[in-house]
């Protein structure tokens, strides 16, 4: 009797300790893309959080610890939700560092409305990481710090997921994407709508690609600097950057493209419009002045078409006016005015409506 | 005598670890319900359905070489909801139709139109300045433009909404407001016959 008694204490006790660490339910919280992902300096880095849940079971709120390099920054504004199937912008809060990475508490809850909204693996959010360095490193997942809840098939009243698999990415910050050898160019260039007096139109990066023939070189992270010159109203920008182990010395081309703007082909000295021919007439070693064809702007999903889905985010700051501090930047702030207004909206129509007429 | 003391003993022993464990048990089934953010419901799993229709219908009976007949554009959804943006591509071969003009009596005037002959395409970008976006009803068929154009040729001309990836940036989309994301939609060519 005694012995039977321990037993079943035993049995008890056994049965509750199952119960308090029951894996019931499982999902795996996966970062993409899962190649690896290579950046200049100054460019943003986009990496999505998937789920994928076991068992029928569906998620709803996630608490996680996402760490990363020095060499990245991670947007507690910029990144987003998917409002598609609820979920919330992240929440993002500084964490413990762990060794030489930064680590940050990713927080994304569901949103009651949507909560019979569920599928058994999809997106969870966006995260938006900006190069700041150059360097290489890993985006990962702390599978100990990671907290799940939702509808576990298994309990009516145990709403833990256990969050049982992580996967992180990798990525190459590549700051030497500027050369510093070569033959060089130089340019002037203006932003659309960027005006005297913006103070959230510093340093703008630009991306070029040069192309000779059927020789082509793509060089990133090229700093425009601001001059106190003005065409039509707005401010010029300089650039220059050198081309490395191009060989093409003539009869170039320069496909420009800001960091919220379309790409724009400059091909011949003071161009005032499309270009609109094959090839281009630009040399080496030689200064070009595009001041009079500014860069359209609008590209804020950086896919590099200006269409309603742009027109559409810029909106949605815009009705809320948001802004940021002088010096800082927000993409959807397309005249740098450190503020997303009606101009910005107009703005956009106007880039959309000048490509339309250049294209059709 | 002596054993039925031992026996009733153990009897309340276990009653009480009974007791213990029950009371033990339910105390931990409640800080279970706890952690529960949400109401217990249980959810649908649901597939991405396309939520509108871009609808292309002839409104001329009878269509006939050198003479015009007319293409309404027409949206409905299967949801209300309220969008920030629709960008419009009507693809057509400028082989065997020409597009005379494109009017938009009641319906929505575009932000931005365009016929590009050339290509073949009717473009039209609503782009909604409003807040709270442009509002669709559901089973309430919305213009969005009316076509005219003259056949050049006999035989079977196409009408068709670009969808899809196109390398050229002539991609048709409806974009909700506030997500600012795209709306599922379907859509089927138009295909007439030129007598």
């Amino acid at each position: 009797m005694i012995v039977a008694l321990v037993g079943g204490l035993m049995l008890v006790n056994q049965s509750q300790d199952s119960r308090k660490g029951a894996a019931f339910a499982n999902t795996a919280l996966v970062l993409l893309p899962s190649d690896k992902i290579t950046k200049a300096v100054g460019e943003n880095l986009l990496v999505h959080m998937n789920y994928a849940t076991e068992g029928g079971a569906k998620l709803y709120n996630v608490d996680t610890v996402v760490c990363y390099g020095s060499n990245l920054e991670l947007s507690a504004t910029e990144s987003t939700g998917n409002a598609d199937l609820g979920y919330s912008a992240p929440m993002i809060l500084d964490a413990a560092a762990v060794g030489s990475n930064k680590c940050s508490k990713v927080v994304v809850l569901k949103e009651t409305s949507k909560i019979n909204v569920a599928e058994a693996s999809g997106e969870l959010a966006v995260l938006k990481f900006k190069a700041v360095s150059a360097g290489s490193g890993t985006i990962t997942i702390d599978k100990e710090k990671s907290k799940a809840t939702g509808e576990n098939t298994a309990s009516e009243t145990d709403k833990w997921i256990t969050v049982t698999q992580v996967t992180g990415t990798s990525y190459e910050i590549i700051g030497s994407k500027v050369e510093t050898t070569g033959d060089e160019i130089k340019l002037k260039m203006t932003y659309a709508g960027v005006i005297e007096g913006t103070k959230c139109a510093v340093d703008w990066p630009i991306k070029v690609i040069v192309m000779a023939g059927s020789e082509k070189k793509e060089i990133s992270g090229i700093k425009t600097v601001r001059t106190s010159e003005k065409v039509n109203n707005m401010m010029v920008y300089e650039a220059s950057f050198r081309l490395g182990d191009f060989s093409g010395k003539e009869n170039l081309a320069l496909f420009v493209k800001g960091p919220k703007h379309l790409q724009m082909k400059y091909a011949k000295a003071n161009q005032e419009g499309p270009y609109g021919k094959a090839g281009g007439e630009i040399s080496v070693n030689q200064s070009y002045d595009f001041s009079k064809y500014s860069a359209l702007a609008g590209d804020v999903d950086l896919n590099g078409w200006i269409n309603g889905q742009d027109f559409s985010k810029v909106k949605a700051k815009a009705v809320k006016y948001e802004a940021v501090a002088d010096g800082g930047d927000i993409l959807e702030d397309l005249d740098g005015s450190c503020q997303v207004n009606t101009r910005d909206v107009t703005l956009l129509v106007n880039s959309l409506d000048q490509k339309q007429e250049e294209l059709y | 005598m002596e054993k039925n003391k031992i026996l009733r003993g153990l009897i309340i022993l276990v009653a009480v670890v009974v007791i213990l464990e029950s009371v033990i048990i339910i105390g931990r089934l409640g800080k279970g319900e706890e952690i529960a953010v949400f109401k217990t419901e249980t959810p649908t799993v649901v597939e991405k359905q396309a939520e509108a229709a871009v609808m292309l219908v002839s409104s001329t009976e009878k269509w006939s070489k050198g003479r015009m007949g007319k293409v309404d554009v027409d949206v409905t959804v299967t949801r209300d909801m309220a969008v920030d943006a629709i960008d419009l591509f009507v693809k057509y071969d400028p082989e065997k139709v020409t597009v005379n003009r494109v009017s938009f009596e009641g319906g929505i005037k575009p932000t931005l139109n365009k016929i590009s002959q050339e290509k073949g395409l009717v473009i039209a970008n609503y782009l909604i300045t409003e807040k709270s976006g442009m509002p669709l009803t559901i089973a309430e068929a919305t213009r969005l433009l009316t076509i005219e154009a003259t056949p050049k040729v006999s035989g079977d001309i196409q009408f068709e909404v670009a969808t899809g990836k196109s390398t050229d940036g002539s991609v048709t989309m409806i974009i909700e407001n506030e997500k600012s994301t795209e709306v599922e939609f379907n859509s089927l060519p138009l295909t007439v016959n030129v007598l």
